[in-house]
């Protein structure tokens, strides 16, 4: 067997990092339209992070965010966008924290 | 309720505040406006819950009337102070505004309840159903509760984008723009434009310009041509989809009508409406007040100066007009038009029947073909020369028919008996709904032996449950929001510190699917700053 590219463990790492990036940023834009009152993008945002869950990573957890994205999209559906607000801010943090204790525990 | 001040007073009475907004066309009814509905309850909770929630709004709706009431009350007395009727009106159009919001909240299934629905409500398995008939509650419409007037017209605010002002930069020195726009009575319904944005471009080529308005794709609605923006003033356009745009003519440069647009290519200025749909909130109730004269106007007879054979100035195409300020328009009447012709250096002289002068221009040139003058007033007739030499005078009587303001027919007196017979319409409602409630309880006291007298039954949920499922519409029995998120955050933030996982269950996104979203948000970002800039003008607390 060839020995690894010595890029390969960077590379992994990168796309590691740039997937949790997008996953902020898929949060990021649909906080923001759902301050401006723009439905369209937070229907498709909520969507594309429940479509996107992998049960098989952790079942309960994908089960949760699934529930909670279900809450957000009717409450941005009957016009109540703080509670949508709550959610998606209360989600990107956590998501944040959970990124920084990742990179202290490397 | 507190007193108001003289710029809410303004709000409060302007004659689109509290306006609703309105999907259909004009004149269109939609299907379920027309008939009653059939409303069914699944079960005997479902039935309980929308008996409850209905009676928890009834009453709502009692105290409201009831302020309603004693304001009505306090403005018979208060007939000699303008300002103190003018907040009244302000307050009772304000009351009235938000006791249709709480009628149509009042949902089951999405179906509005207090619009003479009949009400089927399911008793369970082995009972008859009970049915239900309900009254027509809103403040408007035929059947309803007779307390205010709705009339289907259209907001339109002008505004400027970014890129209108952009493009607009170099054009300022035509001094053309555009400065308002109005909605047009009894225009074509078919042609009604959408409650969206449109672009409107000027091409200005003097006296033979042309003014197009466009959708948001950049698809052609209407174009008109022949539009003279030569000159100072104001210059009105009509549409057929029934759109007025006002276009002020201000000229930095008075060599701009020497330009040659026969070689030069037309100045174009952009700017953007925003048309929205809507019906009027409007108290109303004189005498006669529902089938008044159209608001327009028009000559008595046709005059002329001249004949066919040495020229002649003829008078046409009177119009009412928006007036310049909201203080000098023109009351219904008749009016005498009196020009002294001398060619290019014209007078033109509007009095009343009293003999007031209401309208004074000089030193207008009346040697074009097709001259228009607009009076401050809110009045503008179109003056035809067709090669008149010799100077003279003509009189032309106009009559005028414009509905003042709705204050002004405003009878308070009146307006109490009126609350006072919907007062009596809301207990009747709410008599009948109590009694349908303690029918249920029976019923389900008689079919759950168990369950003691007075005690709460399965069915009977709390006040807050009943009214969600009132306004939740559709979905479902009870709203999802009545779960707790915080709860549900907190479970979910327990999960993503305690499983070694949790990243790879959320953070899985392509870069197409991140970049598809970004593409859609900057595209609906796109769309409400075009909406944005015109802003809805008015958004006023409803008490």
């Amino acid at each position: 067997m060839l020995p690894a590219h010595p890029y390969a463990t960077t590379v992994h790492t990168e796309s590691r990092q740039a997937t949790v990036e997008r996953m902020l940023e898929v949060y990021r834009i649909t906080i923001e339209a759902n301050s401006i009152g723009d439905k369209e993008t937070v229907a498709h945002g909520l969507a594309l992070l429940k479509r996107t869950l992998d049960p098989q990573a952790d079942l309960l957890l994908a089960r949760q965010l699934s529930e909670l994205y279900t809450i957000a999209e009717t409450a941005s559906r009957e016009n109540n966008p703080e509670i949508t607000a709550e959610i998606l801010e209360t989600l990107r943090g956590q998501w944040i924290a959970r990124r920084r204790l990742d990179k202290i525990r490397k | 309720m507190e007193r108001l001040t003289t710029s809410q007073i303004s709000d409060f009475n302007n004659p689109l505040a509290f306006a609703r907004d309105r999907e259909a066309r004009v004149g269109q009814a939609t299907l379920d406006s027309r008939s009653s509905q059939n409303i069914r309850t699944g079960d005997r909770e479902a039935s309980f819950r929308l008996i409850k929630g209905a009676t928890e709004r009834l009453e709502t709706m009692r105290a409201n009337l009831q302020s309603m009431l004693e304001l009505s009350r306090s403005g018979q007395r208060s007939t000699n102070n303008a300002r103190r009727t003018e907040e009244i009106y302000g307050k009772l159009r304000s009351l009235s505004a938000g006791f249709d919001q709480v009628v149509d909240s009042v949902r089951f299934d999405g179906k509005p309840i207090f619009e003479g629905n009949q009400l089927t409500l399911a008793m369970g398995s082995g009972s008859r159903p009970l049915t239900l008939e309900t009254s027509k509650l809103l403040t408007h419409g035929e059947g309803s509760l007779n307390l205010s007037n709705s009339r289907q017209t259209a907001e339109i605010t002008v505004f400027e984008t970014v890129d209108d002002v952009i493009l607009n930069q170099n054009t300022d020195f035509t001094g053309v723009r555009l400065a308002g726009a109005s909605y047009i009575e009894g225009s074509n319904p078919a042609l009604e434009l959408d409650n969206t944005n449109y672009k409107v471009q000027i091409q200005f080529t003097g006296n033979n310009s042309a003014v197009e308005i466009r959708d948001r794709l950049g698809t052609l609605v209407e174009r008109r041509e022949g539009v003279d923006l030569s000159g100072r003033g104001r210059e009105f356009v009509d549409f057929d989809s029934g759109v007025r745009l006002e276009i002020e003519k201000e000229p930095l440069l008075d060599q701009l009508n020497d330009l040659d647009f026969t070689i030069e290519n037309p100045i174009e200025i952009n700017s953007s409406i925003l048309y929205r749909r809507v019906d009027t909130h409007t108290l109303r109730n004189a005498e006669g007040a529902q089938s008044d004269t159209p608001d327009g106007a028009s000559l008595l007879f046709g005059g002329r100066l001249g004949n066919a054979e040495t020229g002649q100035l003829t008078v046409s195409d009177p119009q009412l007009t928006p007036p310049a300020d909201r203080g000098s328009a023109l009351e219904s009447g008749f009016y005498n038009m009196n020009i002294d012709y001398r060619g290019e250096n014209s007078t033109v002289r509007l009095t009343d029947a009293l003999g007031r002068i209401r309208g004074f221009k000089f030193g207008v040139d009346l040697t074009g073909e097709r001259n228009t003058l607009t009076f401050d007033g809110g009045l503008s007739v179109t003056v035809e020369n067709t090669g008149l030499k010799e100077n003279g005078n003509l009189q032309i009587p106009i009559e005028l028919n414009r509905r003042p303001p709705a204050i002004e027919e405003f009878d308070f007196r009146k307006y109490t008996r009126q609350i006072e017979n919907a007062m009596e319409v809301v207990e009747t409602e709410l008599e009948k709904m109590l009694e349908t409630k303690d029918k249920i309880q029976e019923i389900n006291t008689q079919r759950n032996p168990n369950a003691r007298e007075n005690a709460q039954t399965a069915a009977s949920l709390s006040a807050s449950n009943s009214l969600n499922i009132l306004s939740g519409g559709g979905s479902g029995p009870l709203s999802i929001l009545n779960g707790d998120p915080s709860q549900q955050l907190s479970q979910a933030a327990n999960s993503i510190f305690a499983s070694t996982s949790a990243l790879q269950t959320q953070a899985t996104q392509t870069p197409e699917q991140l970049r598809s979203l970004q593409q859609a948000s900057a595209a609906n970002l796109l769309g409400s700053a075009l909406g944005q800039g015109g802003g809805n003008p008015l958004s006023l607390p409803l008490t």
